[in-house]
């Protein structure tokens, strides 16, 4: 046995969100949840460091969403407003002003919808929207589909993150397309890339990492789980898992079989066998 | 009196009022963004933004979001 030592104290092995440096690789959403303290609990064992979070019209009857409010300040976390069910462009500059203005933060979650049927986004819209806020000061996250070229333009005006889809939101069908996003990933070294949506299971998230992609945003995955807060410690595991298998190095996948038990004087070989 | 709208529902406020006056006479709850006919109105608008007939305030907060 060789004694090479390797080197396995990967102390910065940090995401970076616009200068940002983060430990977690695994952005929670805020949303489904079936109580304020299973999303409180289930946010904090996940380990995320970034939490989304929305708008929406005030009631004041209902005290004006004062209570999720308190509650996502207490988790001390990074912010992440999104532009949620905007269908056009000047729905989401807007949606992304209030946000800055309320949220007190640069980063948007930009999200433009295309088609409701899958809500898919609107990569025209998306890339128009992504020149206007990144002239206004703002810190895009676009989530986008795994469209090599779509990717391209935002990069260029600016994007230093990408947030592809896995599979459209909260199917839970995992990586569609992993060429595609691949492709992505190996196009873009230097853009930090967060797996969006689709992402069903832990071994979703795993394969993401193992990829090479930097980070994962899960929301449905979570909060939909008979046992959310179990499901979060499997999440940031499995997350976790996949991020050392691709800085350890995989294996060439090979077609033909070879033993992994050295045959040469085993019982019963023969040189001329 | 004047004729607006907020959060989509009718409401009457006194000529001349400002978004500021609307705003506490809806009973907002802070933290809020506005928009005034769909176009963000930064905060420190709402004391010299007078509201005329027919304007569509939305006074909008925090909710859960994936």
């Amino acid at each position: 046995m060789s004694d090479a030592v390797f080197d396995n104290s990967v102390c910065d092995d940090s995401v970076t969100i616009y200068g940002t440096k983060l430990q977690s690789r695994l952005l929670i959403g805020s949303a489904l949840y079936p109580s304020p303290k299973v999303m409180k609990e289930a946010i904090q064992a996940s380990g995320a460091q970034v939490v989304t979070l929305s708008l929406s019209r005030q009631n004041p009857q209902a005290n004006g969403g004062q209570d999720f409010w308190a509650l996502i300040q207490s988790l001390g976390l990074h912010l992440l407003p999104n532009t949620a069910g905007c269908h056009t462009v000047n729905e989401a500059v807007n949606m992304a002003k209030m946000s800055r203005e309320l949220f007190q933060t640069d980063w948007i979650k930009l999200e433009l919808v295309g088609d409701d049927y899958n809500l898919q986004p609107d990569p025209i819209a998306l890339v128009k929207a992504t020149e206007i806020l990144i002239k206004e000061g703002f810190k895009v996250l676009p989530y986008c589909t795994d469209d090599l070229v779509i990717a391209r333009h935002l990069v260029d005006l600016g994007c230093e993150v990408l947030m592809p889809w896995g599979s459209p939101i909260g199917t839970g069908k995992g990586i569609l397309n992993p060429y595609a996003l691949q492709s992505i990933r190996d196009r873009f070294p230097d853009t930090t890339i967060i797996v969006d949506s689709g992402i069903g299971k832990p071994s979703h998230a795993t394969q993401a990492l193992e990829m090479g992609v930097d980070a994962i945003l899960l929301n449905t995955a979570v909060a939909h789980a008979n046992n959310p807060v179990l499901m979060a410690q499997a999440f940031a595991k499995s997350i976790e898992a996949g991020r050392d298998a691709y800085l350890s190095g995989l294996m060439t996948e090979r077609s033909t079989a070879s033993p992994s038990t050295p045959t040469i004087d085993s019982p019963f070989w023969h040189q001329n066998a | 009196m004047i004729n607006i709208e907020i959060n989509t529902t009718p409401f009457q406020i006194a000529k001349q009022s400002t978004v500021e006056l609307a705003l506490t006479e809806f009973n907002a709850k802070p933290p809020y963004a506005v928009l005034l006919n769909e176009q963000f109105l930064p905060n420190s608008l709402y004391p010299n933004t007078y509201l005329t007939e027919g304007d569509k305030l939305e006074v909008i907060s925090a909710i859960q979001g994936g």
